[in-house]
C-alpha cells in the first residue's frame, strides 16, 4: 500500500469523532477534564442508592464521561457499574413507564451475558410478541421505514402486579438478577438520553423507573435531554440527588480548558503531522467543543492529502475552518443572522424562545460557564456574523 | 463538485464518517443513483435508503432525503445514531434549501457531519440555471465578488482551493454560455 495513503489513514484513524468512547479509552486517547468527574465518582462511592443527571449540550463528551465513571466504579470492590445505551435497545421516541428498567434487563441479558429467568421475563414484557431481531442490519434498517418501527414498550403495560406499579415489579425481577451476578452495589448509567425530545417521557422514566430502581438498591445516573440544558431541569432536579452539567471548556479564556483541549489534540496527532501552531489555531476555533474540535482537526488532515501536502499547513487548517463555516451556515435566516450578531456583539443572550434554542442546540452559539454563563457565536461563524454585520 | 470527486472523499474516508451532499432541488434521486454507480465500481456493498436491506454491513450508507420525510427522518436518525454509528460511511443526499431544517431537525447528526458538506450537480439541471445558482452559492458563501475570488484564486490565497477552481471554471463556463447566445 502507497505509505503516504497509510500515513494519512492511520491519522484518520485517530482522529474518530464518532468513535466508540470505549475505543478511544482504550487507545490512551482520554484526557480528564478540568471540571473533573472525579467528584462525581467520589459523590458515588459514598452514597450509591441515589439517582444523578449529567445534562450537557451535543458534543461535550457526556458518553465518554459516563464509561469512564463506570470503569472507576468497577475498580471498587463494592460497586459495580454498566453503560446501557438505551437507544441501542428501544425508541428514544417511546418512553414510558418501565422502559429504561426493560433496556437494562435486555441489555445485561444481550450485551453482558447474563443469563437469568428474572431477566428473560423482563425481556418478554419488554417486548410484547415481538421475537428476536432479524439480524443487526434488517433492525436498523427497517426502524427507518414508518411502518416497521418496532413497538417493544407496548409489551410493558402488563396490570399492575398486586404490592407495586409495573416500574416496581420490573425492578424486583432486575434486583434478583443483579443479586446472582455480585453481591455489590449495582449502578445503572443510563446513556444516549440525551436525544429524547419529549421531556415528558423522560420525566416519567425519571419520577417511575429510576425510582424503583433505587427503591430496589440500584445506584442510577441518566443522561438528560439536551433541552434540560437551558429549560425543564427546575421541574426535573427535586427527583435527583444531583444534576451536574458538562459545559463546553472556553479555550479562549481559560488556560485550564486550553490545555485540556490542546492536550486531547496531541494524543491523536502522529508523526507530527499536525504542528503546534496549527494545533493551537484548531482549538481556538473549536469553541471548546470536543467533537468539533476532532472533527476540525480530521477535516483539515483530509484537506492536506487532497491537496498533496505531506502535513497540514495552515492552509488546510483555513478550508477546514471555512467548511465547517459552511455546514453551521446552512439554513440561517436573516432573524438568525441578526440574533448571533447581537450574540457576538454583546456576549449575551436576550431571550430564549425556540429558535434561540436552536442555535443553542446547533452549536451556532454557544454557551460557556466561568462565575457566571457568558455567550459566544461558535468561532467558526464569527468571521461570517462580523461581514455580514458590516454589510448590513 | 463533481460526483466522481464527491465518491473519492466519501471513500478515502476511513471508519465511521458522516457526509452531507447537497444537490439541486429534485435531483435527490438522480445524484444519489450516479453516486451509487460511481462507488460501486470500487466497493461493494453500496446501500441506498430508501431501498431493499443490505445482506451485510454496507461499505457506503446513501441516505436520500427528500422534502416528505424531512418531517420525521432527522428524528429517527437521532433516536438510531448509537446504531448508525457502527455502519461505515454515511452520506445523506438532499436539495441544499433543505439543509438547514435537516441540520437543525437532528442537531446530534449535525455534530457528527461536522463540516463535511459537500455539493454537487447532475447533468439534468439546465447548465445556464446551475452555473448562476452555484456562482450565487459561491458568492454568498465567502461574501466575494467575482473579481476578488478571481485575484484571491490567482495570488493562491483561495480560502477553498477546490471550491475557487470550481468558481473559476464557472465564470468561464458562464462567459462561454454568454458568447454562444450571441
Amino acid at each position: 500500500m502507497n505509505d503516504r495513503r497509510e500515513r494519512f489513514r492511520r491519522q484518520l484513524a485517530q482522529l474518530e469523532a464518532s468513535g466508540s468512547p470505549a475505543t478511544a479509552i482504550d487507545a490512551g486517547l482520554y484526557v480528564p477534564r478540568p471540571t473533573s468527574s472525579e467528584r462525581t465518582i467520589r459523590r458515588i462511592e459514598l452514597e450509591p442508592r441515589a439517582t444523578r443527571v449529567i445534562t450537557g449540550p451535543i458534543g461535550s463528551g457526556k458518553s465518554t464521561e459516563l464509561l469512564v465513571i463506570a470503569r472507576a466504579l468497577n475498580q471498587m470492590d463494592d460497586l459495580w457499574a454498566v453503560v446501557v445505551d438505551v437507544s441501542q435497545v428501544h425508541d428514544l421516541a417511546e418512553l414510558r413507564e418501565g422502559s429504561l428498567i426493560a433496556a437494562a434487563g435486555i441489555w445485561l441479558l444481550e450485551q453482558e451475558q447474563l443469563d437469568s429467568k428474572p431477566l428473560r421475563r423482563l425481556r418478554e414484557i419488554a417486548y410484547g410478541t415481538l421475537e428476536t431481531r432479524d439480524g443487526f442490519t434488517g433492525k436498523l434498517w427497517t426502524d427507518l421505514s414508518r411502518s416497521s418501527i418496532p413497538e417493544p414498550s407496548r409489551g410493558i403495560l402488563q396490570p399492575p402486579s398486586a404490592g407495586g406499579s409495573p416500574a416496581w415489579q420490573m425492578a424486583s425481577w432486575l434486583e434478583e438478577a443483579a443479586r446472582a451476578r455480585a453481591p455489590r452495589a449495582p449502578i445503572l448509567l443510563f446513556d444516549s438520553l440525551d436525544r429524547v425530545r419529549d421531556s415528558a417521557g423522560f420525566r416519567t422514566v425519571l419520577e417511575n423507573d429510576a425510582a424503583a430502581l433505587v427503591g430496589h438498591g440500584f445506584g442510577v445516573m441518566l443522561t438528560a435531554p439536551v433541552d434540560t440544558v437551558w429549560r425543564h431541569a427546575d421541574e426535573l432536579r427535586s427527583s435527583t440527588k444531583s444534576w451536574d452539567t458538562l459545559p463546553y471548556e472556553d479555550p479562549r479564556k481559560s488556560p485550564d480548558a486550553f490545555g485540556f483541549l490542546l492536550e486531547i489534540l496531541r494524543r491523536r496527532i502522529i508523526d507530527g503531522m499536525i504542528s503546534d501552531s496549527v494545533a493551537h489555531r484548531l482549538v481556538h476555533t473549536s469553541g471548546g467543543i470536543l467533537r468539533d474540535l476532532i472533527e476540525l482537526a480530521r477535516n483539515a488532515v483530509e484537506e492536506a492529502y487532497m491537496s498533496g501536502h505531506d502535513n497540514v499547513t495552515q492552509n488546510d487548517a483555513t478550508t477546514s475552518i471555512w467548511r465547517f463555516a459552511r455546514s453551521l451556515s446552512l439554513g440561517l435566516d436573516s432573524a438568525d443572522m441578526a440574533t448571533l450578531r447581537s450574540v457576538h456583539e454583546s456576549g449575551t443572550l436576550e431571550r430564549l424562545d425556540e429558535a434561540t434554542l436552536r442555535l443553542l442546540k446547533s452549536r451556532q452559539v454557544i454557551e460557556h460557564y466561568a462565575e457566571d454563563s457568558y455567550f459566544e457565536v461558535h468561532p467558526v461563524l464569527q468571521p461570517t456574523i462580523e461581514r455580514w454585520a458590516a454589510a448590513s | 463538485m463533481l460526483l466522481a470527486s464527491v465518491a473519492l472523499r466519501l471513500l478515502e474516508s476511513s471508519g465511521t464518517s458522516w457526509w452531507l451532499i447537497t444537490v439541486p432541488d429534485g435531483c435527490e434521486l438522480a445524484v444519489a443513483s450516479e453516486l451509487r454507480e460511481e462507488l460501486e465500481a470500487q466497493v461493494d456493498p453500496v446501500f441506498t435508503w430508501p431501498g431493499p436491506t443490505p445482506d451485510a454491513p454496507p461499505v457506503v450508507s446513501l441516505f436520500v432525503v427528500t422534502k416528505d420525510v424531512l418531517g420525521q427522518l432527522p428524528t429517527q436518525l437521532e433516536g438510531a445514531r448509537s446504531r448508525l454509528a457502527e455502519h461505515g460511511v454515511i452520506a445523506f443526499i438532499l436539495a441544499e434549501s433543505n439543509a438547514g431544517t435537516f441540520l437543525s431537525t437532528a442537531p446530534h447528526v449535525a455534530s457528527f457531519i461536522g463540516g463535511k458538506v459537500l455539493e454537487t450537480s447532475t447533468d439534468d439541471a439546465p447548465p445556464s440555471e446551475f452555473i448562476e445558482r452555484r456562482l450565487a452559492s459561491l458568492r454568498s458563501t465567502y461574501a466575494l465578488s467575482d473579481e476578488q475570488a478571481r485575484a484571491a484564486f490567482e495570488q493562491d490565497q483561495a480560502p477553498d482551493p477546490l471550491d475557487f477552481l470550481e468558481w473559476m471554471v464557472l465564470l468561464g463556463a458562464q462567459q462561454t454560455a454568454s458568447s454562444d447566445d450571441g
